[in-house]
This record gives structure tokens, C-alpha cells and sequence, in this order.
């Protein structure tokens, strides 16, 4: 049997048996399926006043656009991670075709790309309230979303390719890519600030005729749409040119670089040496890859509060200051979103803020130091010590709410004290991220992630639960702001409650994980 | 200065350390020995008081997990334990700041010195070889000057000359007073400053030996004590001492 073929089917057999005979993982497995098959039923009844699709279609090409911009840029810093370390060590000196080992790694990365896809069948439930979309819709998107990373990786290895030798060519490639994607958005959406509904606008920007042209993403937008309408001619189109690209790009890696191991070691290392530290508990630092040194020193901090002047040196070099790009991201949205629904105040705005506030990171720098010896062998008062290491996020909450809700009670025409209030009690919510995930941590540190992910969600809610019971009681006596601080002082006391108890997650590296 | 009484560590069903006794005096140097999977690392881990343990670990007479006992303690893991985007000297900074240590910017650049790392005081430890990183970690656990050092297969990456001063430092602090316990599986590594050395097979001492006594080498009665302990073999608790062999 070619070798090729042998690695790839014992990988496949190996996986399924290390499956079975992982109790979490089947239970995983379990619960994920069991999710699944209650949104399916959730979203089972016909859908009523559904929006228009056009809407979903401009939703669709925003995301695709998105992932294959940021994968594709990958390639201007270290190519694609189709190979594993394992593959550079054994497969790359052996005595095999390399076009066939590319072919290998284009096959192997096909399968992992599905995997990560997946979250997308769990939108069934809104998709198909809100747009009617089928469960046939629902797969043309996941697919089209799984070859938008797939393409984008693609890209991103013929762009490494190409460039890696040359800093010219990388500053060439970079500036394309930036103006392409720029000229995209602005095409799409120039008519939005002269027009009278502007939603309207840019959603008829979005599905203009000649995006459907554009490579990759517009190809598979079109299969989407094909496969949400019932477009058989619309789908092969899409699939048909998507196909032709993956094809070329796979000759031109193969063709014009047909020593591309070296192209993909530098991904592969990177891939590597993440999952090494993973294994050995240590999680791997999100700095850029050109670290601007500046100003050093800590500045400040004896005993305990050292990690939190460690911590700002450490966010400083990251590139991240008051707000990471998320977190900007997230309030961009928001502003969007408080302007839109500004004749209904602040409430439906501030509650979206703090919705959003779930995709955004709350563990900070301090699970991170969990990893490190230093924190268990410092002799100061365990409660000291996590309030410190926990100390730099409590900072970056308590500003990213105060900015939020600011800009949000303009945009709305709020008063200044419930605005004041939104401010308190987001930030109080952001304690609430961070008290949970200690908690989490805690308690099922030694389960795998997607376990803790649960049971974070899960103690969020259950701790919530009163504080939102009593806000709304208060919000109908007493008013808004009596209201919504109510819930900002409930998840206060029960956060400096969970910190408190959970102090001696300090005291020895077992307690977490 | 350090002792170990009854520690027993399981992980599961698995007996990493079973009923280890340790005593390691002030001035006294003792090594660890063991191949791969002997549970030396355990054990290392447990005095530093990262894991949990059955037993009882003490400091200078109070438990390692007091606030005492870790003003006392010095721990070099066996992966550098550097943070990738503070500088050298941040490092010893941050070390200084979190032990409230004064006056400590001469003994750091004196440890910077002799592990050759003064030209890289300003260098990120993300830019850093992985030797660089070894002696970084070791000049962070050193700088607050404990009085216990527990070393866990310390001269793994480090070049010829920082292991030359490394050895050096174990000789020092023996002049200092100091407790020191290394574990490691380079047994030639050593060769010249032991004092007292066990033998751990299967979680368990199977020898312990003290520098001068008995006929035979340390290499010599590892050997024979590794290579001809079949599988699931226990030492025992009493571990023998060469004598008794």
C-alpha cells in the first residue's frame, strides 16, 4: 500500500479507537450531538415573518470575506500548518513525490478545516426562525464557510511561497491584499451614509451583482445562496470556480516552488511548539511576532502586586492597551447596534453590550500564570495573589465599560446617571466573567476545555439568575436604573463571594488542572 | 534543613511516590537518581509544593506550604520557567519585586555575569535559546538567596561552561549552608559533589548511598540496581543502604 495512503487511514483508525476509548470524549460527543438535535427541533417549526434573505446573503459574504482575509494573511508571516512536525521529520526526507505529499497535506488540512466548521450547524436555530434557512440551506453554508478557510489557507501558502525570500514582495502582497479586501467593503457599502435606510443600503451593496464574482468569496456566497434557494445552477457555479482556484493554487504551490517543504516548516514549528506547550501545561504566548521592546522595567509592585505590574509590561509588548482589537471590535458593534435600536433607549443596546461580552476573553494573563511555577512558590496570602493576577482584567473591564456605555448613552440620548449605572453594572458583570472562570478552573480544571466551556456557561447563568430576577422586580418599582444596578450589585457580591472561596486555587498546581 | 516523612503521591490508581522518607541537612548536597519514570520529578514537585501529597514535607521545621517555609525554598523546574515577553532583567526585577528583596540589583548582575547572560540583560527571553532560558530560570531562583534549593534535572541545554558554574553555585551554597537536592539521570554529572545519593526505582528508594562509603562507584550500584529490578519491583520504604547490600 503507498505510504501516503497507509498514514492516512491509520490516522483515521488510530483517532476512532483513541475515541472509544476516551469516556470524555464520548461524552462530549454526547452532549454535542444532544445540543445539536435540540436546536435541529428547536428551529423545527415553520418559520414565521421571516427577513429578508438578502439580509442572510450580505451576513454570508461578510464572514467569508473575514476568514479568508485573515487566513490568507497568515501567509505573509508563516505559510499554512498543513503539516505536523511529524509529517516534516519522516515524510519530507523520505524518498516520495513531493506533489504528493502535498497532496497528502491538502487532504489531511481538508478534514481539520471541517472539523473547526462545525460550530456552524449550531445557528440552525436562529438562521431558520429568522430566515427560514432549511437544513439543506444550513449545510451549503457550513460548506462554503469550511472551503472559505480551506482556500484562505491555500492562499496563504502560495502567498508565503512567494514572498518568504523577499521583504518587497511581502509589502507588495500585503498592501494588494489590505486594498483588495478595502476596496471590497467600500464598493459594497459607499452608498450607505447618503442613504435614507441605511441597513437596507448595505445589505444591497453586499449583494450587488459583481460580488458574485469575486474569487473565493463571492463563488461561495453564491453557493450558499444556490443551496439556500434550491439554485442547483447557482451552487455548481460557485463550487465549479472555487474548484478551478483550489486547482491552480495547488499546481502554482507545487509548480513554482517544487521545494515547498521549506515554505511549510516555519507553520509547522510555529503549530508545534503551541501544542508542546500545551502538553506540558504551559500556554502558549499570544505576542506578536515583532515584539517592540520600549520603555523596560516593571515600574512598580512588591510582594503579590508585582504580577500586575508584570502583567501591563506584558499587554504593552502584546499590543494591547486599554482595549484589545476584539474588544474594539465588540464595541464597534454595539455602537451599531445602539444606533439602530435608538428609539428604544439604552436597555436593548446595553444588554447587547453585556451579550457580547460572552464572545470576549475574560481569562486574561492569569490563567496563563497558573502554568508557572512562581505564583504557588511566592510567600504571600493566596486571596492577595489572585486578586493581583485577576487585577490587570478588572482594570481593562472596568474601562472598556465605562468607554461602551458612554458612547452607547450618546448615541442614545441617555442622562448621565444611567449611564453611570450601565457602566457600574457591565463592569460588574465583567467580575462575574472572571469570578466564574476561577470557578471553573476550580472545579473542573482537570476536565478538557470544552467541558470547563460548559460549565462556565452554566455557572454564569445559575449565579446570574437571581440578580436578574431581583433587577427586573426593582426595575418595575423603582425604575431603570435602580434596576439594572440591582443586577450590577448582586453579581458584585456574589464574584467577591466566588474569589474568596476559591483563594486556594493558589495553593498548589493540582487544584486547577 | 528539609524533610520528607511517609510522602506518598498517587495519580489515580498510579503510586508515583510510595512512603518516601528524605532528610536533607544544612550544607549538605544530595542527588536523586532514577531512570525515566522513577517519580524524581514527582517528588521534586511535592517538596515545592505544587502537587498534593500524602505525608508530611517541612522546611526549616514548618510545612512547606507555610509562608515560612516558601521565603526558604528556591525551585528550578526542569522546563524554564521564563516569561516570554519581559526582558532578562525584567525577570530578575519581577523576582525582586514579588520577594520584596532589597539592594538586589548587584547580586543580579552578578548572577547575570557568571552565567554569561549580561549581554542579554535587555534581550526578551522569547529571543532566547533554550539553554539561555535554563540559565535564566536558575538565576530567578537564586536571586531571592533561599536557603533549600531543590533542582530538577538542572544541566539539561545548558553549555559546557554554564554547567561549569552551575556546579560551581552547588558548591557555594554547600559552603553557605545550604540544603540543596538535585535530581537528575546524568549520573556523571555528579560525580564530584554528592553527598549523599538516592537511588529511586518504581516510585520507591531502592539505595541510598553516602559519598566515601562502600567499595563500589555510584554508576557502578546504579546499575545494578536499575538494570536488575524487574518490573513493578519496590525498593522499599527502608531503602537499603549500600552497606546493608
Amino acid at each position: 500500500m503507498n505510504a501516503l495512503i497507509y498514514l492516512t487511514l491509520t490516522r483515521i483508525k488510530n483517532s476512532v479507537r483513541s475515541f472509544f476509548r476516551s469516556p470524555a470524549r464520548i461524552v462530549l460527543t454526547v452532549i454535542m450531538g444532544a445540543l445539536f438535535a435540540t436546536v435541529l427541533l428547536g428551529g423545527a417549526g415553520p418559520a414565521e415573518g421571516a427577513r429578508d434573505i438578502a439580509e442572510l446573503g450580505a451576513g454570508i459574504l461578510a464572514l467569508y470575506l473575514l476568514m479568508f482575509f485573515s487566513c490568507a494573511k497568515s501567509g505573509l508571516n508563516n505559510g499554512a500548518s498543513f503539516f505536523s512536525m511529524a509529517d516534516v521529520q519522516l515524510l519530507f526526507p523520505a524518498p516520495l513525490n513531493p506533489h504528493r505529499v502535498l497532496v497528502y497535506g491538502l487532504v489531511r488540512q481538508l478534514g481539520v478545516t471541517f472539523m473547526v466548521s462545525l460550530f456552524v450547524i449550531y445557528q440552525y436555530g436562529w438562521l431558520h426562525n429568522v430566515y427560514g434557512v432549511g437544513f439543506g440551506g444550513l449545510i451549503g453554508i457550513l460548506l462554503g464557510y469550511m472551503l472559505t478557510v480551506f482556500c484562505g489557507q491555500l492562499a496563504a501558502m502560495g502567498i508565503y511561497a512567494w514572498s518568504s525570500g523577499s521583504e518587497r514582495r511581502k509589502r507588495v502582497l500585503r498592501t494588494l491584499l489590505y486594498l483588495m479586501t478595502l476596496a471590497v467593503v467600500a464598493g459594497s457599502l459607499y452608498r450607505v451614509p447618503f442613504a435614507q435606510n441605511k441597513l437596507a443600503e448595505a445589505v444591497a451593496g453586499a449583494n450587488a451583482e459583481w460580488t458574485n464574482l469575486l474569487p473565493v468569496v463571492g463563488w461561495l456566497r453564491s453557493f450558499a445562496l444556490g443551496a439556500l434557494c434550491g439554485n442547483a445552477a447557482q451552487m455548481l457555479w460557485g463550487l465549479g470556480l472555487t474548484a478551478a482556484f483550489i486547482a491552480l493554487f495547488a499546481l502554482l504551490v507545487a509548480r513554482l516552488d517544487a521545494d515547498f517543504y521549506e515554505d511549510v516548516l516555519v507553520a509547522a514549528e510555529t503549530t508545534q511548539s503551541a501544542i508542546t506547550a500545551q502538553k506540558e501545561g504551559r500556554a502558549a504566548e499570544s505576542a506578536p511576532v515583532r515584539v517592540r521592546v520600549g520603555k523596560t522595567g516593571l515600574r512598580g509592585g512588591k510582594g503579590a502586586s508585582a504580577f500586575y505590574f508584570k502583567h501591563r509590561v506584558e499587554s504593552r509588548r502584546s499590543r494591547v492597551f486599554l482595549m484589545d482589537m476584539v474588544s474594539l471590535l465588540f464595541l464597534a458593534i454595539s455602537c451599531a447596534v445602539a444606533w439602530f435600536t435608538r428609539d428604544s433607549g439604552i436597555l436593548p443596546a446595553f444588554l447587547f453590550s453585556l451579550y457580547m461580552m460572552i464572545f470576549g476573553s475574560f481569562t486574561g494573563r492569569w490563567v496563563r500564570e497558573l502554568t508557572y511555577p512562581y505564583v504557588y512558590l511566592l510567600p504571600e496570602k493566596p486571596f492577595r495573589k489572585l486578586l493581583m493576577l485577576c487585577a490587570e482584567t478588572i482594570v481593562k473591564s472596568a474601562v472598556e465599560s465605562v468607554l461602551s456605555m458612554a458612547l452607547i448613552g450618546w448615541i442614545v440620548g441617555a442622562p448621565l446617571p444611567l449611564i453611570l449605572c450601565c457602566a457600574f453594572t457591565r463592569w460588574c458583570f465583567g467580575l462575574h466573567f472572571i469570578a466564574c472562570n476561577v470557578l471553573t478552573d476550580r472545579l473542573f480544571g482537570r476536565l478538557p476545555r470544552a467541558f470547563q466551556v460548559i460549565f462556565f456557561f452554566l455557572m454564569l447563568v445559575l449565579a446570574a439568575a437571581p440578580g436578574a430576577v431581583a433587577a427586573v422586580f426593582a426595575g418595575i418599582f423603582a425604575g431603570l436604573g435602580v434596576g439594572i444596578c440591582t443586577a450590577g450589585l448582586w453579581m458584585l457580591a456574589v464574584s467577591a463571594l466566588i474569589l474568596l472561596l476559591c483563594r486556594n486555587i493558589l495553593d498548589n498546581a493540582e487544584l486547577n488542572n | 534543613m528539609f524533610e520528607i516523612r511517609n510522602l506518598t503521591k498517587r495519580y489515580g490508581k498510579l503510586v508515583a511516590n510510595d512512603n518516601i522518607s528524605l532528610q536533607v541537612g544544612d550544607g549538605q548536597i544530595a542527588v536523586l537518581l532514577g531512570p525515566n519514570g522513577a517519580g524524581k520529578s514527582t517528588l521534586i514537585k511535592c517538596i515545592a509544593g505544587l502537587l498534593r501529597f500524602e505525608g508530611e514535607i517541612t522546611v526549616d521545621g514548618q510545612p512547606n506550604k507555610s509562608l515560612e517555609a516558601k521565603r526558604k525554598l528556591g525551585y528550578i523546574p526542569e522546563l524554564p520557567a521564563v516569561y516570554d515577553l519581559l526582558t532578562v532583567w525584567e525577570h530578575l526585577e519581577f523576582i525582586a519585586r514579588a520577594y520584596r528583596l532589597e539592594n538586589w540589583q548587584p547580586d543580579a548582575e552578578q548572577l547575570l555575569a557568571r552565567f554569561e547572560l549580561l549581554e542579554k540583560r535587555d534581550a526578551l527571553a522569547k529571543e532566547l535559546s533554550k539553554g539561555m532560558r535554563q540559565k535564566l530560570s536558575i538565576c530567578c531562583a537564586l536571586l531571592p538567596r533561599p536557603r533549600a534549593l531543590i533542582f530538577d534535572e538542572p544541566l539539561v541545554g545548558l553549555d559546557p561552561h554554564a554547567i561549569k558554574e552551575l556546579k560551581k553555585v552547588f558548591l557555594e551554597l554547600r559552603e553557605a549552608g545550604c540544603a540543596v537536592l538535585i535530581s537528575t539521570h546524568m549520573l556523571d554529572s555528579v560525580e564530584d559533589y554528592w553527598d549523599v545519593a538516592h537511588i529511586m526505582v518504581h516510585g520507591r528508594f531502592a539505595a541510598t548511598k553516602v559519598n566515601g562509603d562502600g567499595q563500589r562507584g555510584l554508576e557502578e550500584l546504579f546499575f545494578e540496581i536499575t538494570e536488575n529490578a524487574p518490573k513493578g519491583q519496590q525498593g522499599g520504604a527502608d531503602a537499603e543502604t549500600e552497606e546493608s547490600r
